[in-house]
């Protein structure tokens, strides 16, 4: 073993050099505290629920009332009928809870109709440029038929375009009647110059929005990722080849690296039940780990997919090979930052019900936020940028209005 | 406390509130043990430093605060507005009309409007004159059969001349106390009738829909309305009608179909009565 | 010029006919539409079977019993454009 000067350093260095990494298998002593010992993450009853749905395809609930607001909270109220229904659950589920879920899940139906019909109108308007779209997240497990569709609640939808179309792109959709809106000059030169994006834009008739992204990592982050290696792995959508999805390994990673690493945890549980539901759709084929370790290590987002995995499993039971989640060619933190990042998400990773705060919660959100955003954007960006966030306000919803047509 | 096919968990410290609140949904049975509750609301003052100066009241459904906090003494049209919120917000397992509906003989008359349109209004004044009320906003559309017609017998909003008008149509009818600067002018709250409060469970079918338009100085008229036109205004009217596609079309168009379909406009309860009852016994 | 339009085939519309007036939903793009008396008789007409603009102006003319002036063929034609835009309508491929 090489002399090392920092003691700091040098248990790490020992970690690595020995292989003893930490395991995920250490999930599961914390399954058993979580029932006996922390009372504030037992009350998260729909991560609780889900993971037994998940591993034994049951599950045992005394407080359907407050599981059902955790779910609503959390955007996961559909799929967690879903997952109900797909076990022969739903049917024995009390009928007050029932209605609720059975009634989301008609909601979610509703988004998904509307996902395609928009995603058929950006078709059109984009037709002219010859180019496949590259279709990101939901739109993406929508239309490729994949497992977080399921019970999917959608507020936009994100496409991904070279970088050098994007001002054709742009052209095109507004030609269609996308409109970017009212912007301040400061919205502007963050979008445009700093995060080099176009502004989301909103339809002028449908009301329905679109995110257009030029790669999946903002390009002010240290990641320095080559959008091309993207584009050159894409594969199209099974009866429709004028629309593709990044390759399973990106589109894992593009939610790995969304989820860990954007400090931005509103769907947060919900984000971390998609990426346990492509883990164990992807991964059934055995071969696909080996790939995922590769690509992650090629685009280097290698901790965002170790943190993904780890939690996946540890809340939602997601089923990773021993081998791959303990793999050292992930780079994993060491074992003082392991456990401080593991609390912090924990409590990052629950629904945003106030039934699933502790003591801590705000504190580890806040860091989680500001780790986020230092990720995110240097310094001379963040600090200007954080300023003005603070000065917004947060509009309050409308009354509810009846509608015919298409809201989103 | 349960009102039709909801539970609602209310809490909150306003002492009058819960007065107000006893006094006009009377009737309506109240459990300190549900296991499960439709919408959690209470009904507050914010904590900030404004609630000494000139107190308000915050309404949460779970948490989530979906108006801006009003003066004080608006808890209670506070409350209506918030419920009604919740019924639209969260409700998918019924189809949703914004209208109000009365019944007589199991027989409903469905009266879709915009506010202002005094539907309301000639709610209150016809169930106090022997129509039951299901509900003065809310019409809620079984989906299991799609065509059972559910209420929650919730007390009628009155806003400004009506409340007036009200006081002298049906004197021994229970009004709440006035609440004046509403964003809707001044608000009072009308207690139903028991029996209606006590025939909440039970559906009605629909055989009519009406709608209404106060048009003062001019003698009432009931005319028919192309149906085509009805099923658009509906659909316009439904909070959840897009959200169940193919299913809600067909409820709403078999509705339609089944009903007779007038526009009615009127100046004076006292002739609606009078219309309404020989609609009711001409068909 | 002489397209020829049908009523698409692959999303489900449900319509109903009330007094000469139809009200049509679109499964797919969740949206209900109120047509009026010519515009019904248009559709009810693409319904049966495809046809170019021409021929629903002369089948528009006869059913309202009306001569087939230019205003009338700029009325069906526009009528169809809006249909088109709605996703009721597609062109038949050669």
């Amino acid at each position: 073993m090489p002399a090392l000067t920092k003691p700091w350093r040098s248990s790490i260095a020992w970690n690595r050099a020995t292989d003893r990494v930490p395991a995920l298998a250490d999930a599961a002593p914390l399954q058993r505290t979580k029932h006996g010992g922390e009372a504030s993450s037992s009350r998260v009853l729909l991560r609780d629920a889900l993971h037994s749905l998940h591993r034994r395809g049951a599950v045992a609930v005394q407080d359907w009332d407050l599981l059902i607001r955790q779910a609503r909270r959390a955007g996961l109220l559909a799929r967690l009928g879903y997952e109900l229904a797909d076990s022969g659950l739903l049917r024995s589920v009390p009928a007050g809870p029932r209605h609720y879920l059975e009634g989301e899940c008609i909601v979610a139906e509703k988004h998904a109709r509307d996902v395609r019909w928009e995603v058929r109108q950006i078709k059109v308007a984009l037709a002219e440029m010859g180019a496949p779209i590259v279709l990101l997240k939901g739109a993406a497990y929508t239309l490729a038929g994949l497992p977080p569709a399921r019970g999917r609640l959608f507020t936009d939808i994100d496409i991904m375009v070279p970088y050098e179309s994007l001002g054709k792109v742009e052209a095109a959709l507004r030609r269609a009647g996308w409109d970017s809106g009212d912007l301040t000059p400061y919205d502007e030169r963050y979008y445009r110059r700093w995060m080099h994006q176009i502004p989301p834009m909103t339809h002028v008739l449908r009301g329905t929005a679109i995110d257009v992204h030029h790669t999946i990592v903002a390009r002010t982050t240290r990641h320095r990722l080559n959008a091309r290696k993207l584009f050159e792995t894409t594969v199209p959508v099974p009866g429709d080849p004028t629309l593709r999805t990044l390759a399973p390994a990106d589109m894992i990673l593009h939610s790995a690296t969304h989820l860990l690493n954007e400090g931005e945890f509103e769907r947060g549980l919900r984000d971390i039940d998609d990426l346990h539901l492509l883990l164990r759709h992807f991964g059934a084929d055995p071969d696909f780990w080996p790939l995922l370790l590769e690509r992650a290590a090629e685009l280097d987002l290698k901790r965002p997919l170790y943190y993904a995995m780890r939690y996946a499993q540890r809340f939602l039971g997601a089923p990773i090979p021993e081998d791959v989640a303990n793999s050292a060619r992930l780079a994993p933190p060491g074992a003082v930052l392991r456990p401080v990042m593991d609390r912090l998400f924990d409590r990052a990773l629950r629904p945003t019900h106030a039934s699933c705060r502790d003591a801590l919660s705000g504190l580890a959100l806040l860091l989680l936020y500001l780790r986020g955003h230092l990720l995110l954007m240097p310094p001379h960006i963040l600090v200007p940028h954080l300023l003005r966030k603070a000065f917004r306000g947060k509009p309050k919803e409308p009354e509810p209005r009846p509608g015919l047509g298409n809201p989103f | 406390m349960r009102t039709g096919p909801f539970w609602t968990h209310l809490r909150t410290p306003i002492r009058g509130l819960v007065d107000e609140i006893a006094t006009l949904y009377e009737g309506h049975p109240i459990s300190a043990s549900e296991a499960f509750a439709d919408f959690h609301v209470s009904i507050a003052p914010p904590i900030s430093l404004r609630r000494w100066f000139r107190p308000k009241a915050q309404f949460l459904a779970d948490g989530i605060e979906p108006f801006h906090p009003l003066p004080f003494d608006q808890a209670l049209p506070m409350f209506e507005w918030g419920l009604n919120w919740c019924v639209a917000t969260y409700v998918n397992h019924f189809l949703i009309v914004h209208a109000a509906v009365i019944a007589r003989g199991g027989r409903a008359v469905i009266m879709p409007g915009a506010p202002g349109s005094g539907k309301s209004t000639l709610a209150a004044g016809l169930v106090n004159r022997g129509w039951r009320l299901l509900s003065d906003e809310l019409t809620l559309i079984s989906l299991e059969d799609g065509s059972s017609i559910f209420g929650l017998a919730r007390p009628v909003s009155l806003k400004n001349e009506s409340i007036e008008v009200m006081r002298r149509f049906a004197p021994s009818a229970t009004l709440s106390r006035v609440v004046h600067d509403t964003a809707k002018g001044s608000v009072a709250l009308l207690k139903p009738p028991a029996e209606s409060i006590a025939q909440v469970a039970e559906p009605a079918r629909p055989a009519w829909i009406v709608f209404p338009k106060y048009l003062s100085g001019l003698p009432a008229l009931l005319e028919p309305k192309p149906k085509a036109a009805i099923m658009i205004e509906m659909a316009k009217n439904a909070f959840n009608y897009s959200t169940h596609g193919a299913r809600g079309f067909a409820i709403l168009a078999d509705i339609v179909d089944s009903c007779a379909c007038y526009k009615f406009t009127y100046a004076g309860l006292d002739e609606a009565v009078e219309i309404f009852d020989r609609l009711e016994s001409r068909h | 010029m002489h397209t020829i339009w049908r009523v698409v085939r692959e999303s489900p519309l449900l319509w109903r006919a009330w007094e000469g007036e139809i009200v049509v939903y679109n499964d797919a793009s969740g949206d209900t539409d109120h047509l009026d008396p010519l515009a019904a008789e248009i559709f009810e007409t693409l319904l049966e079977a495809p046809a170019n603009n021409d021929e629903l102006t002369d089948r528009i003319a006869q059913a309202l019993g009306v001569e087939k002036t230019t205003d009338l063929r700029d009325t069906v034609a526009s009528v169809v454009i809006r249909f088109h835009g709605h996703g009721l309508i597609e062109p038949v491929e050669e």
